[in-house]
């Protein structure tokens, strides 16, 4: 199969088959088990379930972190987990941003130095970088605070940067890997007020993976992991 | 931000570990940019030396004199040019801790036949040579002790004291003499052994060594013939070449070209270990970081660039502070250790050498490191950060 040759009547992000077994010493242990699951373009999805119930693992395998055991992850007509190494970091600089639950910031480069650190890496003019870093910076409310360091800014701040960062290159997908897990509820409230304007006014892809079913309520739907098996949820 | 930046930010950003890292460096360039050019010269003493001279010394050892007449046999032998005799006079000016290069010789043979010194004054030349108590200075060593031509200069010896029971020896400075070529050393002088001779306590009519000159394909043969010619006496010989006696002199001393080698082998194998445990530990406790990057958009590729660059920036800005400090010391150094180092110079050489070294010693402690952040899985580097 050519890596565009998408098959008929998947969605913008389509999984086929796809499961996922890590290997612990001796012992394998299945954490996706031939998972089907079809995502729209602009859609706002939010993934719960307990822990280990493989959130962050197919949040890991849409954004080419990691490669399936089985199966194909298709991302706009591109078999991404086909791509070779050097292709797929390339695709997803431009085409995915991330978002952490420890929000994962470089600590020796400042607030301004994070977000622009993508726009680096995808060679762009340091004029260019200069106004997309301001810009996203402006979005998340952190203007004043670009000079800081991560160890100066609060877990709240943090995670607007995260955000900021996450958002600078412009891509069309945001995976957000509990993104409000390590925050109060007022500075959770305020990264989810965000992400649903990103969603709405700029019609971002987003896939977010949550233990909380007040952040899962933000969702357009929710998609419930047990182990193993993938199941359908209830639209939000 | 430039990628320049980003490794410069993640090259300092545990302070005192990249200050000391880089302070480990500098010393071991300034070890290297010191001992390239002592041994430099060194070995150029030993290159100064002319092939067509020949040194005939005791066959015992250096230290034991030669009867003067063997000089006069020896320049009856077919090949022989010209013939002249040396001999330490051991002089320190002032105290003994003032030592000063200073031989006996016969000061008309010297102007001969020693081609490395240049006299610039006829005159003068002829006075010193009509004149057995007064002395031939180099130009260096009269800059460094203020002596002109016509002052009196008492000096001692650590050989010889006077017959006449006068613990100083008083010479008149005839002339200054320069080097013939670049890297000569002037830092030294030369009286009449004639004088020395009559005025000594002991060991008239014996000299320290004979300096031959001949044709240098007949060196060989003239060599054998000389000390064919004193075996079985009571003082026999050893006749080599210039260059062998300057080798074996240094040898005296040690082989200093290995003893050279050997101290800036070791100091780069612990270089090599400091800094590779460094590098390692630096990128081992990024291990997010990289895994980040890489979820970036930063190829694996280009996160080994990223750490090879990081190791160049410590050990070039080390490299270069050690080599800019060591040129800065020659000098300093060249101008307290007077005579034998006297002419230490740096030269380009040193700095290609270091440079060369410099990005293998970056190469070599950022492959583990850059391997480890190519093979590490991005998911497992993130998992990192919640273990």
């Amino acid at each position: 199969m050519n890596l565009k040759d998408q098959p008929q009547g998947a969605g913008y992000i389509s999984l086929r088959g796809v499961s996922k077994d890590y290997q612990k010493g001796r012992v394998t242990v299945p954490v996706l088990d031939r998972v089907d699951l079809e995502f729209g373009q602009g859609e706002f999805v939010a993934l719960m379930g307990r822990s280990g119930a493989g959130k962050s693992t197919l949040l890991n395998l849409i954004g080419g972190l990691d490669q399936p055991s089985a199966g194909e992850v298709w991302v706009h007509g591109l078999c991404i987990n086909r791509l070779p190494r050097r292709q797929l970091s390339a695709w997803r600089g431009a085409h995915v941003g991330l978002i952490f639950q420890f929000y994962n910031l470089l600590p020796a480069l400042s607030a301004r130095q994070n977000i622009e650190l993508p726009l680096l890496l995808l060679g762009l003019p340091a004029r260019e970088r200069q106004a997309r870093t301001e810009a996203a910076l402006a979005l998340v409310g952190l203007q004043d605070r670009g000079s800081h360091r991560p160890v100066e800014l609060s877990g709240g701040q943090q995670q607007r940067v995260a955000i900021a960062r996450a958002l600078v290159a412009d891509p069309p997908i945001l995976l957000c890997d509990e993104p409000t897990g390590d925050l109060d509820q007022a500075n959770g409230l305020h990264i989810m007020e965000i992400l649903r304007l990103l969603h709405v006014e700029q019609g971002k892809t987003i896939l977010l993976a949550t233990h909380d079913p007040q952040v899962a309520g933000y969702a357009q739907r929710t998609l419930r992991l047990d182990a193993l098996r993938l199941r359908q949820g209830v639209p939000a | 931000m430039s990628t320049f930046e980003l490794v410069l930010r993640n090259a300092l950003h545990k302070r005192a570990r990249a200050v000391f890292t880089i302070g480990s460096v500098v010393v071991a360039f300034l070890l290297l940019g010191l001992l390239l050019p002592l041994e430099r010269l060194l070995q150029s003493r030993v290159d100064l030396a002319n092939a067509n001279r020949l040194i005939t010394t005791h066959k015992a050892s250096l230290m034991r004199p030669l009867p003067l007449g063997h000089g006069e046999r020896i320049a009856e032998l077919p090949g022989v040019e010209a013939v002249s005799h040396f001999t330490f006079f051991g002089a320190f000016y002032r105290e003994p801790g003032n030592p000063v290069a200073a031989l006996a010789t016969e000061p008309a043979r010297f102007a001969q036949m020693v081609e490395e010194v240049r006299f610039h004054s006829p005159a003068q030349l002829a006075a010193w040579i009509g004149d057995p108590a007064s002395i031939a200075v180099g130009r260096q060593l009269a800059q460094r002790l203020d002596w002109k031509v016509g002052d009196l200069v008492p000096l001692y010896s650590s050989i010889y004291p006077r017959a006449d029971g006068k613990p100083v020896w008083t010479f008149r400075i005839a002339t200054i003499f320069d080097a013939a070529g670049e890297q000569g050393s002037t830092d030294s002088m030369v009286l009449h052994h004639r004088h020395l001779d009559q005025a000594r306590a002991f060991g008239q009519g014996t000299v320290g060594w004979f300096a031959l000159r001949v044709a240098p394909q007949h060196s060989g043969s003239v060599a054998q013939a000389v000390d064919q010619l004193f075996a079985r006496s009571p003082n026999e010989t050893s006749t080599v070449t210039e260059k062998a006696f300057a080798q074996s002199f240094l040898r005296q001393v040690g082989d200093f070209g290995a003893m050279i080698s050997l101290a800036l082998a070791l100091v780069f194998w612990t270089l090599l270990l400091i800094t590779g445990n460094t590098m390692a530990q630096a990128v081992r406790e990024r291990f997010c970081d990289i895994a980040v990057l890489k979820a970036l958009g930063c190829s694996a590729e280009r996160v080994a660039g990223l750490i090879l660059l990081e190791s160049l920036f410590i050990v070039g800005t080390g490299g270069l502070l050690g080599l800019l400090l060591a040129n800065l010391a020659i000098p300093l150094v060249a101008a307290q250790t007077h005579q034998l180092l006297s002419a230490l110079q740096a030269s380009w050489h040193d700095w290609a050498l270091g440079l060369s070294l410099m990005l293998g010693v970056a190469l070599a402690i950022s492959i583990l490191p850059a391997l480890r952040a190519l093979r590490q899985p991005v998911s497992e580097g993130l998992n990192e950060a919640l273990a």
